[in-house]
């Protein structure tokens, strides 16, 4: 949480308690009510909203995704010295941005997708903190194209790589994964081989 | 209940919910944004529903609804 939300929160605490002392003298008149439902209702409101936002926006920094120490092999894929992984090339050329890197290939781009995409994340949490961890962690749907789409569709490299031709249309309708050829997603074995690459 | 015993009830939700909140920001984990984002949330605006309920009471006791 960004400090100013902090002190904000810490402020309108004070400030409520204050009210709720003086309420039967701010009762009396006209304005002592407006200050009662300024300080006790739209302020609070306001502030705590604030945060809940910027809490929600916040949620898809891959910071949050790898709060979670069940991601960490994850995290570190983004470093595995492979170029033929499509995430730790993504992420070392920049292709995708550094701070929502996990969000950027892990959420569903229709509408309403971000909504989608982080109620998924809360049934994670749920997992993480009550419901217990799967042995083996695997996507709940088979990845769908349209997320590499989304940024491929009308991409010049994506359209021009003659060996899409013959594809194109199964790969629109999500009936030929990406993944059949471009095969190696998190490179895992690379991971536990402990093969990342490190600037010279 | 008294109107202003009402309104000091909904103050100490929205104070209870605030602490939850602040609470929240300094172990700033998924979890605690879960709970920030609902029990927080959720409290203050119970407080606020308490609060608009008083002021509904008083109005239709004196005549003004
Ligand atoms: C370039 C896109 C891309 C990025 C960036 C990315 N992922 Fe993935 N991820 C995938 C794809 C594609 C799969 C599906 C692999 C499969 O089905 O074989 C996947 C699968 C997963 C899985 C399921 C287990 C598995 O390996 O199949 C987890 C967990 C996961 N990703 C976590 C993360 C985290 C955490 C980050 C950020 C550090 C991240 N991903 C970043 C594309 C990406
Ligand atoms: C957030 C946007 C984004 C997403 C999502 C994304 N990519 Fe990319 N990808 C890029 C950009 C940008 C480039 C570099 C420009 C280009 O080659 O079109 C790139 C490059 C590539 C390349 C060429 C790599 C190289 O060596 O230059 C491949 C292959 C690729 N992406 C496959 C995929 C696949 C498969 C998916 C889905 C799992 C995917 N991408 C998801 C943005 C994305
Ligand atoms: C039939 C196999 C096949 C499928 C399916 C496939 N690709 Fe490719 N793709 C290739 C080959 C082969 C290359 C060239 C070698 C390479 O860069 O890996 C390539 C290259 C690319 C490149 C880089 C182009 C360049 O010339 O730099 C992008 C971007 C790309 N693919 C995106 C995708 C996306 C997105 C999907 C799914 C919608 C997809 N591919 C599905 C075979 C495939």
């Amino acid at each position: 949480m960004p400090t100013v939300i902090v002190v904000l929160i810490a402020a309108t605490a004070v400030l409520v308690v204050f009210l709720a002392v003086g309420a039967e003298a701010l009762a009396q008149h006209t304005a002592g009510r407006l200050v009662l439902l300024g300080g006790l209702v739209i302020l609070p409101v306001a502030v705590a909203g604030t945060g809940v936002t910027t809490g929600a926006v916040r949620s898809s920094n891959a910071e949050f995704c790898l709060d979670c120490h069940e991601m960490e092999p994850w995290g570190k894929s983004l470093f595995v010295d492979n170029p033929r992984s499509l995430v730790a090339m993504h992420y070392q050329k920049r292709l995708i941005g550094r701070d929502q890197v996990c969000f950027s290939c892990h959420t569903n781009y229709a509408m309403f997708g971000t909504i989608q995409a982080k109620l998924n994340g809360l049934r994670h949490v749920y997992y993480h903190y009550i419901g217990g961890v799967p042995e083996t962690i695997e996507l709940a749907q088979a990845y769908p194209n349209s997320i590499c789409l989304h940024c491929h569709e009308d991409g010049r490299a994506y359209l021009e790589q003659g060996a899409h031709d013959s594809v194109r249309a199964e790969l629109t309708e999500n009936k030929t994964s990406c993944l059949s050829c471009h095969d190696i997603a998190h490179d895992m074995a690379g991971v536990k081989a402990g093969n990342f690459w490190s600037p010279p | 209940m008294t109107p202003t015993k009402l309104i000091r009830v909904a103050a100490m939700l929205v104070l209870l919910g605030l602490l939850v909140q602040l609470v929240c920001t300094f172990f700033w984990t998924p979890g605690a944004f879960v709970i920030f984002a609902s029990l927080g949330l959720g409290l203050i605006l119970a407080g606020a529903a308490l609060f608009f309920f008083a002021v509904w009471r008083v109005l239709r006791q004196t005549k003004a609804l």
